[in-house]
């Protein structure tokens, strides 16, 4: 490679670099102040593009200048709808518990999905060229596009605006003050609310400007919200949330690395991005420039009362449902078993979740990457290797608790929202190299016709129950286990939890991998129910699914994620029928959770019978 | 309206969880008055100071300030209204300079005439010399002066120090025994929560004996300093 062609490609990754830093500054700042991650970052930065997009149209920006005045409008817009989330949602959530915080901004996340192709439609769209902007120019004989530089040059002006703020402005001070100590700048009379509003609307006004930005790159598309929250996590969790050098670094990192690692090792893209964060966070598990987390309580069910042996009316409800199932087959038709079939599969998998959520009290988005190797597993041993039925359902759990040991070794590093976003960005990569991998997994085809022709839907639904009863039984069972103790004193005080001798990550580690055992159980299981995978058994959107299953259940007990499974695989169901905007749906409802229910409505209701004060 | 106090709590109850740390409090400061808040450690004495300012929100009782309500206020607003809080662990902003920790707590609009930055700096002479440097590099002492400081410049009719004597080397202690006077000669009321009996008996008129979330006795600083055994029951360790 020529020192032209490198210098190109070097300048190319500063280009990536600076849409990384774009977005993830905005992400960190908030997270600073607020202390809320905002997963709809991404989404606000796909509304830039789409903005505009329209803007550019409608104005048929054909020079410069109205092409530059169109993006930073379309920002300014963003901005204001951010102001607006903001102000309707985001500020009814700065008290509640993070993963309801993770779960609403999620919500607005899907809201948004739903309502751009209403408004847009399905396709890419491109917007109009501007030709002074779209030359290249030559550089030691290689060639490199104008636009690139002009993005250089953008995210170095804000930059040095953000860093003039920030340093030089009252304003600012506030917000290093209150990035600090929130209570305390409170009590010096400064009304933290328009500070909160002020923040996020300049996060958002960013994601947006970064989204709006592409447009000279790129088409405007319904898959790069997703990708650039994905982005956006990696780089904040290398460069440390909060920090706005962090951000600098770190995206340069990413950009710099991905963009040199495309020239060499185009395979190894995606893998690069998990070694550049593994080696990170193995040195520095707060990243490069975040400060170590305190050691104080992560979990916040804090009224959670002392776990109670299972009651006795509950183990005979549990005994008569179990009977029941038994003799389903009698009276159900092949539809009727299937359908049982795939509620038991949602219930094992929310089962697993409950383990690392309720008892661990840690918040993962990713959970949905074990059951998905489960299914692949399953897949790609019946394809390749012949499997049998039995053997392939072993090798599911085997596989998916390797995976969870890999990435659970560096996940339990870190704790509270660095979990959720690292355990996220960790399932996108799988899920990203699953998606294009075509030759050995069939990308987004998938890998179909994976029922054994020697197997009996009745044999299966037996198994299932059988493996059903047992998983719900040995989850139910471990919170009460020397294990489950230790995973409890861990989640309500991981600093006492490490004075008396216990191994704060170990433990954690340990119920990682068994609750992903679990979840990879489920995922074999439905790889043989489906007859097919695709990489949909990967994505962010199953790992959601599991945790509202298991909040509109409750953590309580193990029979919280067992109710809210069945309740959520229904109501998915029933909606489906009528309306195909299933995600608008399902944000909605996350949000009324969120807002009505902070509890889960299992153990709102509990709550409710206990008759004990709510808050 | 002079006649009345100041600040006053009454019926204040507080709990975490379920153990209540306050239970039905009263208690009341007069204009111009200091009054110290005697009591062991857990005696609820720093839960009382964050129930005034509203840090603590899950709390029931009345808290009248200048004849007004303020119980259900946020921060923010009991501090525009007119009360000042140093709180027990300094808080400073470790990330700031001095100066940016003083900007924190400036007033901007309501101008604040009782206590411009010269006049503070009258009361706290060293501060001049500290303003560049990093709020992470101080002493204790030099710690309690800048929080003290940055509450003054909100502009505060009372002050709630909470323990400000604690860690601190008795000569440093006396030090601040004086500045405490300079405050109080300017017309300046405060409620001082304190183990060092030598020191709040140095600077108040009153105290309340605090134990359990209860008062156990109020009365003259005088009568409470000299009778053994009151010191014996509540504060003794």
């Amino acid at each position: 490679m020529s020192l032209g062609l490198f210098l190109a490609q070097a300048l190319t990754g500063l280009a990536s670099a600076a849409t990384l830093f774009l977005v993830s500054v905005g992400l960190s700042l908030v997270f600073g102040i607020t202390r809320v991650v905002n997963f709809a970052h991404g989404a606000f930065f796909m509304v830039g593009a789409y903005v505009g997009y329209t803007l550019t149209n409608y104005f048929a920006a054909s020079d410069a200048l109205s092409y530059w005045l169109c993006v930073v409008a379309a920002a300014v817009i963003v901005g204001a709808i951010g102001m607006a989330v903001e102000l309707l949602l985001m500020r009814r959530m700065y008290k509640v518990p993070e993963l309801f915080q993770l779960l609403a901004t999620f919500a607005v996340s899907l809201l948004i999905d739903d309502i751009l192709p209403i408004i847009f439609g399905p396709e890419d769209l491109l917007a109009p060229r501007v030709r002074s902007l779209r030359g290249g120019i030559d550089l030691f004989g290689a060639r490199m596009p104008v636009y690139d530089l002009y993005m250089i040059a953008a995210a170095a002006i804000v930059l040095l605006l953000l860093y003039i703020a920030i340093t030089r402005t009252r304003w600012g001070v506030l917000i290093r003050a209150a990035t600090q100590d929130r209570d305390m700048v409170g009590a010096l009379g400064v009304n933290q609310a328009w500070l909160f509003t002020g923040v996020f609307t300049l996060g958002v006004f960013l994601a947006g400007l970064a989204g709006a930005l592409q447009l000279g790159r790129t088409s405007a598309n319904l898959g790069m919200g997703t990708s650039a929250i994905t982005e956006a996590f990696v780089v904040v969790v290398i460069g440390g949330m909060g920090s706005v050098t962090g951000a600098l670094v770190a995206a340069i990192l990413i950009g710099e690395l991905s963009a040199l690692g495309v020239a060499y090792f185009p395979q190894l893209n995606l893998v690069l991005m998990f070694l550049i964060m593994a080696a990170v966070l193995a040195v520095r598990p707060s990243g490069l420039f975040g400060k170590p987390e305190a050691l104080t309580r992560q979990h916040e069910f804090s009224d959670e009362p002392p776990l109670r042996a299972i009651s006795r009316p509950l183990a005979f409800a549990a005994i008569a449902l179990l009977a029941l199932l038994t003799i389903a087959p009698a009276v159900l038709g092949t539809y009727g078993l299937s359908v049982v079939v795939d509620v038991m599969i949602a219930i094992v998998f929310a089962g697993s979740l409950y383990l690392i959520l309720g008892p661990g009290g840690l918040v993962t988005f990713g959970h949905a990457c074990y059951f998905g190797v489960g299914a692949y597993a399953v897949a790609l041993g019946i394809r390749y290797a012949g499997l049998s039925f039995a053997s392939a359902l072993v090798l599911a759990p085997l596989a998916a608790s390797l995976f969870a040991l890999a990435f659970g070794w560096l996940s339990v590093r870190v704790s509270g929202v660095y979990f959720a976003m690292l355990t996220f960005a960790l399932a996108q990569i799988v899920w990203s190299v699953v998606f294009q991998w075509y030759d050995v997994t069939g990308g987004d085809n998938g890998l179909i016709g994976l029922w054994p022709t020697s197997l009996s839907p009745l044999v299966f639904y037996f198994v299932t129950l059988a493996l059903t009863a047992g998983s719900i039984a040995i989850l139910g069972w471990i919170p009460h286990s020397a294990l489950g103790y230790a995973l409890r004193v861990t989640r309500d005080s991981p600093a006492r939890a490490a004075a008396i001798g216990i191994d704060v990550r170990l433990v954690r580690l340990f119920a990682f991998v068994i609750a992903s055992l679990f979840a990879g159980l489920a995922g074999g299981l439905s790889a043989f129910a489906k007859g097919s995978v695709f990489p949909t058994a990967i994505s962010i959107g199953r790992s959601i699914d599991g945790l509202v299953m298991v909040l509109m259940g409750g953590v309580e007990s193990i029979a919280g994620p067992v109710v809210g499974a069945a309740m959520f695989y229904l109501m998915q169901t029933e909606i489906l029928r009528y309306t195909d905007r299933w995600r608008l749906v399902l944000g909605v409802l996350i949000i009324l959770i969120v807002l009505v229910f902070p509890k889960g409505v299992v153990g709102s209701i509990s709550q409710r019978l206990r008759g004990e004060e709510s808050r | 309206m002079t006649s009345s106090p100041l600040l006053e709590v009454s019926g204040l109850v507080a709990r975490y969880g379920k153990a209540r740390v306050l239970d039905g409090l009263d208690l009341t400061v007069n204009r111009g008055e200091t009054v110290a808040i005697l009591g062991r450690n857990g005696a609820g004495k720093s839960t009382l100071m964050k129930c005034i300012i509203g840090l603590i929100t899950e709390k029931t009782g009345s808290i009248r300030f200048n004849g007004a309500e303020i119980a259900t206020l946020p921060p923010y607003k009991v501090s525009r209204a007119g009360i000042g809080y140093v709180p027990e662990e300094r808080r400073i902003f470790t990330e700031l300079t001095v100066r940016e920790n003083l900007e924190v707590g400036r007033l901007r609009g309501r101008s604040n005439t009782r206590w411009p930055l010269d006049r503070i700096i009258e009361i706290f002479p060293n501060l001049k010399r500290l303003l560049d440097r990093p709020g992470a590099q101080m002493s204790g002492g030099e710690q309690q002066m800048v929080t003290m400081a940055r509450t003054l410049l909100t502009g505060p009719d009372l002050i709630l120090l909470d323990e400000p004597s604690e860690g601190l080397a008795p000569v440093i202690v006396d030090q601040m025994a004086g500045m405490i006077r300079d405050m109080q000669a300017s017309g300046l009321s405060i409620l001082i929560s304190e183990q060092n009996m030598r020191f709040a008996s140095k600077i108040s008129q009153r105290a309340y004996l605090l134990e359990r979330g209860e008062i156990k006795f109020s009365g003259p600083m005088q009568t409470i300093a000299t009778n053994q055994e009151l010191y014996h029951a509540h504060l003794a360790v």
